[in-house]
């Protein structure tokens, strides 16, 4: 065969994912690290602004990769112009996840590492808030995650839509949730970090919707017959 | 056995609407073939199949020795494909496109890349979105030669262009293929199109392959006839003579295949021979559709 091995087409479909959103993920790091800035601030203005730009700048991004790499190929037409490469459903699929999960994680883990420190060094705020802070980060993540799966299975604008409307509004239930764990009135003001069974409970239910969400979208896209 | 790039053997695909049935097509290794047809015909619906954008319901394809969409990937290493609903990347430069397909084929030609450009007067630093239409179908023309694949597959290349870019990128597709060894296959409405480019026509109807033949022979098997039948003249039926206009008096006739026995039995009948005239592609294809349809409804 006298092109490159297969395993070489979803690198190139992931480079070039990340270079059509390469000028969204440069824009959010400074807009993020200006929220970690608010949250160390220690006045309640500044914690409860940087909370919601953190919140933003991480849904924005998950919401904007989805719908350009996946959604817009579609709409855009230039789907047919990538599957007329040589690249299978399956790897087409994978290059898809894999983008997603570098455009969003790229921003989503120095912003995470970014909270914990914020969270260890700044005097105002209980190191307790820690398991918390993961929780809700990890929610984002879930959050995207299910985008991500509306996009790529229903390929549609108003579907992935009708998943950022249904995420934001799932966020502020969990942030309602979290609230009333029962550990959480115990260990959110605790000096040291703890994670409550409830709390690891939670986690584990986020990681497990993660995986189902990220399976369904590769397991639906990979077995389309028809791109067109 | 004549090596074949193409084969199509009772292919079919069921939408909604509209279905592709029992398609057999062999296109030899080499040939410019030519699919032709009316919007809706399923000329796209083929190409989808060959590229792997859509797979069959029934039937099998082989395209360059491969069994798809089993070995679909291995195919769509060494097929170009040019459609006029096939998109480049808008906010993207050429250049960036280029870049793009040469880290995908290691068969791209740089060198013969180049020469592309410049014949098709395309500079790599342009944005797409800046392109016209018939810039954009010579984009996608340039980025599927210069990866040499061994077949390349053009859906409607011409389709929405005004009359100059439709003659500037035909006459550029006419050029880098004259000198090529490659397996063509083209699609298009256009009749005048298909005949200028290609060397086998296959004409396509409501989903059907109506007729598919070599050009020459095409062209050679099709006549029309025109008559003047005195009263009381009755003509003789000929096997594959059909009227398709004019008048008692004058009727005008479409035979295929035409013998000049024909004339001879029509004059024999009475009638005067007044014309018989070799048949443009379109008529054929008119002609040809129409007789299929009438054969269908019988």
């Amino acid at each position: 065969m006298s092109h490159t091995p297969p395993s070489s087409i979803v690198q190139q479909l992931v480079f070039k994912d990340l270079f059509f959103l390469r000028w969204a993920i440069v824009g959010s790091l400074p807009t993020g690290i200006v929220a970690l800035g608010l949250l160390a601030s220690g006045s309640g203005a500044g914690y409860y602004a940087g909370q919601v730009l953190l919140v933003t700048v991480l849904i924005a991004l998950g919401a904007l990769a989805a719908t350009l790499t996946v959604v817009d190929e579609s709409k855009e037409q230039t789907l047919p112009f990538i599957m007329s490469l040589p690249v299978s459903s399956r790897q087409f699929a994978a290059a898809k996840i894999l983008a997603n999960a570098l455009i969003f994680g790229s921003i989503w883990t120095p912003l995470l590492l970014g909270t914990l420190v914020v969270i260890q060094i700044s005097a105002h705020l209980p190191n307790g808030l820690t398991a918390y802070a993961v929780l809700i980060l990890t929610e984002i993540v879930m959050s995207t995650c299910l985008i991500l799966a509306v996009a790529m299975v229903t390929e549609s604008l108003p579907w992935t839509i009708g998943a950022i409307i249904f995420g934001n509004l799932f966020l502020n239930a969990f942030f309602y949730i979290v609230g009333h764990l029962p550990s959480f009135a115990i260990t959110a003001e605790s000096p040291t970090v703890a994670w409550p069974p409830d709390a690891i409970a939670l986690l584990l239910a986020e990681i497990v919707s993660i995986v189902l969400l990220l399976g369904v979208a590769y397991f639906v896209s990979s077995r389309r017959k028809d791109i067109v | 056995m004549t090596d074949l790039a193409v084969r199509f053997e009772g292919v079919g695909k069921t939408y909604p609407f509209f279905t592709l049935e029992g398609i057999d097509l062999d296109v030899p290794t080499g040939t410019i073939a030519g699919l032709v047809g009316a919007n809706g015909a399923g000329k796209s619906t083929i190409i989808r199949i060959l590229i792997g954008l859509v797979q069959q319901d029934r039937g099998n394809v082989r395209v360059l020795g491969y069994d798809l969409p089993k070995h679909l990937v291995a195919a769509k290493g060494e097929i170009g494909f040019v459609s006029e609903d096939l998109r480049l990347y808008a906010s993207a430069t050429l250049a960036w496109h280029i870049n793009f397909i040469r880290s995908i084929f290691g068969t791209w030609d740089s060198a013969y890349a180049d020469r592309l450009l410049q014949r098709f007067d395309l500079k790599p630093a342009q944005k797409i979105r800046g392109l016209s239409r018939g810039q954009r179908i010579k984009a996608g023309l340039m980025l599927a030669l210069a990866r040499r694949p061994r077949l390349l597959v053009l859906d409607e290349p011409t389709a929405g262009l005004d009359p100059i870019a439709r003659r500037e990128v035909l006459a550029a597709l006419t050029d880098v293929l004259a000198d090529e060894d490659r397996t063509v296959l083209f699609s298009s409405q256009n009749t005048l199109d298909i005949e200028q480019i290609s060397d086998q026509i296959t004409f396509i109807d409501r989903g059907r392959i109506v007729e598919s033949a070599d050009k020459e022979s095409l062209l050679e098997s099709w006549r029309s006839i025109r008559l003047r039948v005195p009263p009381g003249v009755v003509l003789p039926t000929l096997p594959g003579v059909m009227r398709d206009g004019g008048t008692d008096r004058v009727p005008h006739l479409t035979a295929k295949p035409f013998e000049p026995a024909m004339a001879e039995a029509f004059q024999a009948a009475g009638a005067t021979v007044e014309a018989v005239k070799r048949m443009t592609l379109e008529e054929i294809f008119v002609a040809g559709v129409m007789r299929e349809r009438e054969s269908t409804r019988g």
